[in-house]
């Protein structure tokens, strides 16, 4: 075969493909052997190598998979546009947003049911957890209950004590003898520093939405601490009586 | 449970804390002012103290002393 130039060879016209053969001079540290190499060779040699960050070149839409996973990312935050505001205040950033002015509760709707005798008797207990309330604030209580049974008069009051039990409890209110049916016995409060200031807690009412010139009683409320309310009733006859449920809503100052 | 009740000159201990008489916080449905006392049952009565008024029963003792008679537990409460 005459000698020819490379440039004289047919154009492969396609990739390196794995079976295809190179000629290549190695160097042996004194001169040149000439060996063979297959494209497969030259393909796993070249594969090893990556890329630096940077120096992709490209369309990025192109990577459609990345593209994708770009796509799915919400966008950024930005306050009162896709995220909303809280009373106006933006809460992006780090740190504790305070929201104060709230209320805060605790409602029992269980029914309580119980045959009482003439004699105060413990009809509900219900424990308020530390932390439910905060020191400060104004102070609704409700509490709906009735003789379901019987016409005997009912009066209930409502107490607070550091166990469910009566002994060793501090008197909140007493409303009247109620004479039949159902009453809702409610007092409104104030609790500053963790004492309530409301009505007497012996003048006789269910409501206290009564004009001014009657006694007032101080009692504490440690509302870190868990707390019992506790509901007693005392009938003139025995009777069943029961509460059909408890509110006690405090409005944060 | 039995609760002991321990009296000092004017008022009482009870389960770590002082309660001091008082008839600020006792009125009946008149509004007058009561003593410092109202016993509510045969076995229980509400005492007004300076903590707010406290119910206590015959379930407490008082210097170690069980009581069957409340008016005697009211004695034996108020007089130190």
């Amino acid at each position: 075969m005459s000698n020819i130039k490379i440039s004289q060879l047919p154009v492969k016209g396609a990739n390196l493909a794995a079976a295809d053969l190179l000629e290549v001079s190695e160097f042996t540290g004194t001169g040149y052997v000439s060996k063979s190499i297959t494209g497969q060779e030259i393909i796993d040699a070249a594969s090893g190598g990556g890329v630096d960050w940077g120096d992709i070149t490209g369309t990025l839409s192109s990577q459609t998979d990345l593209q994708t996973a770009l796509d799915a990312k919400q966008d950024d935050l930005v306050s009162g546009t896709n995220i909303k505001t809280i009373n106006g205040s933006s809460v992006l950033g780090s740190g504790d947003l305070v929201v104060g002015g709230g209320m805060r509760k605790y409602v029992n709707t269980t029914l309580q049911t119980a045959s009482i005798t003439p004699g105060e008797t413990l009809v509900g207990s219900y424990l308020i957890p530390s932390n439910t309330f905060v020191s400060n604030g104004s102070f609704e209580f409700l509490i709906k209950a009735g003789v379901s049974s019987g016409s005997s008069s009912l009066q209930a009051k409502l107490y607070i004590n550091t166990s469910s039990t009566l002994t060793g409890a501090t008197l909140i209110a007493t409303s009247t003898n109620n004479l039949g049916a159902y009453f809702n016995f409610v007092r409104n409060a104030i609790l500053s520093s963790n004492v309530i200031s409301l009505l007497g807690s012996t003048f006789q009412t269910n409501i206290d939405y009564i004009n001014g010139g009657y006694s007032q009683s101080t009692v504490a409320f440690d509302v870190t601490a868990n707390r019992y309310f506790l509901v007693s009733f005392t009938p003139s006859q025995p009777t069943t009586a029961e509460i059909r449920g408890v509110k006690f809503v405090q409005y944060e100052s | 449970m039995n609760h002991n009740i321990t009296t000092t000159e004017n008022g009482f201990n009870f389960q770590d804390e002082s309660y001091t008489f008082s008839t600020t916080q006792l009125f009946d449905e008149n509004e007058n002012i009561i003593e410092s006392t109202s016993i509510i049952s045969t076995e229980s009565v509400l005492i007004a103290t300076d903590k707010g008024v406290i119910y206590l029963d015959l379930s407490c003792t008082i210097k170690d002393v069980e009581y069957t008679d409340i008016n005697l537990f009211v004695e034996a409460l108020t007089n130190f």
